[in-house]
């Protein structure tokens, strides 16, 4: 939920939320490929894949979103505003798919543990949601 | 004054004796500082107005009563002296000659029952100091309150936003009458005579003494002394492990630390929780919105756990939430894309943390932290989403 960040002022606490995409299984595949699609095409956007499980039905892939810090949250900042409109470009352009603001999943869990695997090779999404589709 | 030698023990690290202006001290903490000056009003300093009404030792018996209570005819029928004031809490008070309290007691239920007037918890305190400021002249006691009001306001900061942040309905504009009414009520116990190592005290420093205890005491007086003490004991006992062993302690630590057993750890806890959760009362929670709300309102055939986790619930809070922090409310001056409010949200429903550890969180005062989640919920609940 919240990391430190190195700042001209020392360690700054950053504010991350998560948001929850949760296609059925049989949307995995589209979804996959709308996921894929925002991030490729959001290169420098704080967003990263924090988690990919299922849950009953459905494939469910965890985004954290880099609000800012805590002093930018505060302050109303440029960068901080533009977080939130991504927030709400993301919960826009995946309504399809149930977004839902969610916790961040324990770093140790192996939905966390995928996800941060599927973070350093985004290209690699569409498989792991279609395998776990195949579970769901 | 002429220069002053204050002797201060060798054991802690200073030397023997220092030599200060006339205006310095040196306080318990060995700190050395200012001392705070007598309060003037017109020509009169506050030793003058004060003796005009000499501490004396009483007993006091003090008693609530369902409606507000004219004590002057009550006083006027006693067969003994005794002498009244009213204190900001709305009590009932009597001071009688010390020695006198028990009967005096006695005699005021007898009056009560004759008047039909019902008393609740009616007590005596024996050997409190008072004074009887009704016998100082004009307004001068009004107007020494008021002086020293002045002096202390602006030096407190640190109590008021204490104050502010601890106890619910105090905003910063109420806590100037508050101090007012504090120190009045205070009046009473200053005993000028009392002599320390710095002199005398006056007034004001008496009045700063009481007023570091002020917030702790506020706070015991809304949600109870025990619960007070556990929450503050809770938080104590977490900053020590934390400033130990550099992480938050496990429940075992921290029972440990305590000197308690992990279960009653658990019951404290829920219970500063369960105050808490009334302090912070959100309708976001229980669904219902506006005054007329009366907690948890979901009927019972409704699966609540289900209910709240489908995803198209989610789905659709989140999507009212993003949507109101979107929304610009011009009226109070808050542009679209609230980061306070997304992270203040997110913080406290997925976050789980409380106020208090929002605020701490995001460095900012409790109700400025609550006031940007009540925004985002209130303007869900006009949507008509929860």
């Amino acid at each position: 939920m919240r990391e430190s960040k190195e700042g001209t002022a020392g360690l700054q606490k950053v504010v991350e939320v998560g948001l929850r995409v949760a296609p059925t299984a049989a949307c995995a595949p589209a979804a996959a490929a709308a996921i894929s699609q925002i991030l490729d095409s959001r290169l420098d956007a704080p967003v990263r894949i924090v988690g990919i499980g299922t849950e009953g039905n459905r494939v469910v892939v965890t985004l954290a979103i880099t609000v800012g810090t805590t002093t930018d949250i505060t302050a109303g900042a440029a960068s901080a505003r533009m977080a939130v409109v991504m927030v709400a470009d993301l919960i826009e352009s995946l309504v399809q798919y149930d977004p839902a603001f969610t916790a961040l999943p324990d770093p140790d869990s192996v939905d966390a543990m995928i996800g941060a695997r599927v973070d350093e090779e985004p290209e690699t999404l569409a498989r792991a949601m279609c395998v776990l589709a195949g579970q769901a | 004054m002429s220069a002053t030698t204050f002797g201060v023990e060798s054991t802690s690290g200073m030397p023997d004796s220092i030599e200060f202006d006339d205006d310095s001290i040196v306080t318990a903490n060995h700190r050395v500082s200012r001392r705070i000056p007598d309060m003037v009003v017109g020509d009169l300093t506050e030793r003058d107005i004060l003796a005009m009404a000499p501490a004396m030792v009483c007993d006091r018996i003090h008693w609530s009563t369902s409606e507000p209570m004219d004590l002057t005819k009550l006083i006027a029928d006693l067969p003994l002296e005794a002498r009244s004031r009213a204190w900001s809490d709305g009590q009932s008070r009597i001071w009688v000659d010390e020695g006198q309290g028990q009967q005096a007691r006695e005699l005021i239920r007898q009056w009560c029952t004759e008047h039909d007037v019902e008393v609740m918890n009616m007590r005596v305190e024996s050997a409190v100091p008072f004074r009887d400021v009704d016998s100082i002249p004009g307004d001068l006691f009004a107007q020494l309150l008021l002086v020293t009001t002045d002096w202390l306001y602006p030096r407190t900061f640190a109590i008021r936003r204490k104050l502010v942040a601890d106890l619910e309905l105090i905003d910063d504009e109420d806590t100037r009458s508050m101090m007012y009414l504090f120190i009045s009520d205070h009046a009473d116990r200053f005993d000028a005579d009392r002599v320390g190592k710095n002199g005398t005290l006056n007034f004001a420093t008496f009045m700063l003494g009481k007023l570091r205890k002020w917030p702790q005491d506020a706070a015991r007086a809304a949600w109870g002394r025990t619960l007070i003490d556990d929450h503050m004991h809770l938080n104590q006992a977490i900053d020590d492990s934390i400033a130990t062993l550099h992480r938050r302690p496990t429940e075992f630590e921290l029972a440990s630390r305590m000197k308690t057993s992990v279960s009653d750890l658990r019951r404290r806890e829920l219970a500063v929780a369960e105050v808490s959760g009334m302090r912070n009362y959100d309708s976001i929670i229980s669904g219902g919105m506006g005054e007329d709300s009366v907690g948890v309102d979901a009927a019972d055939c409704v699966d609540v756990s289900r209910d709240g986790t489908s995803f198209q619930v989610d789905a659709m809070l989140t999507k009212a939430i993003i949507d109101s922090i979107m929304t610009p409310t011009s009226s109070r001056g808050i542009s679209p894309a609230d980061p306070m409010a997304l992270a203040a949200v997110y913080l406290s429903f997925w976050g789980e943390l409380s106020r208090q550890e929002l605020a701490a969180e995001l460095g900012v005062l409790p109700k400025t932290a609550a006031a940007s989640v009540q925004r985002v919920t209130s303007q869900i609940g006009t949507a008509g989403i929860l």
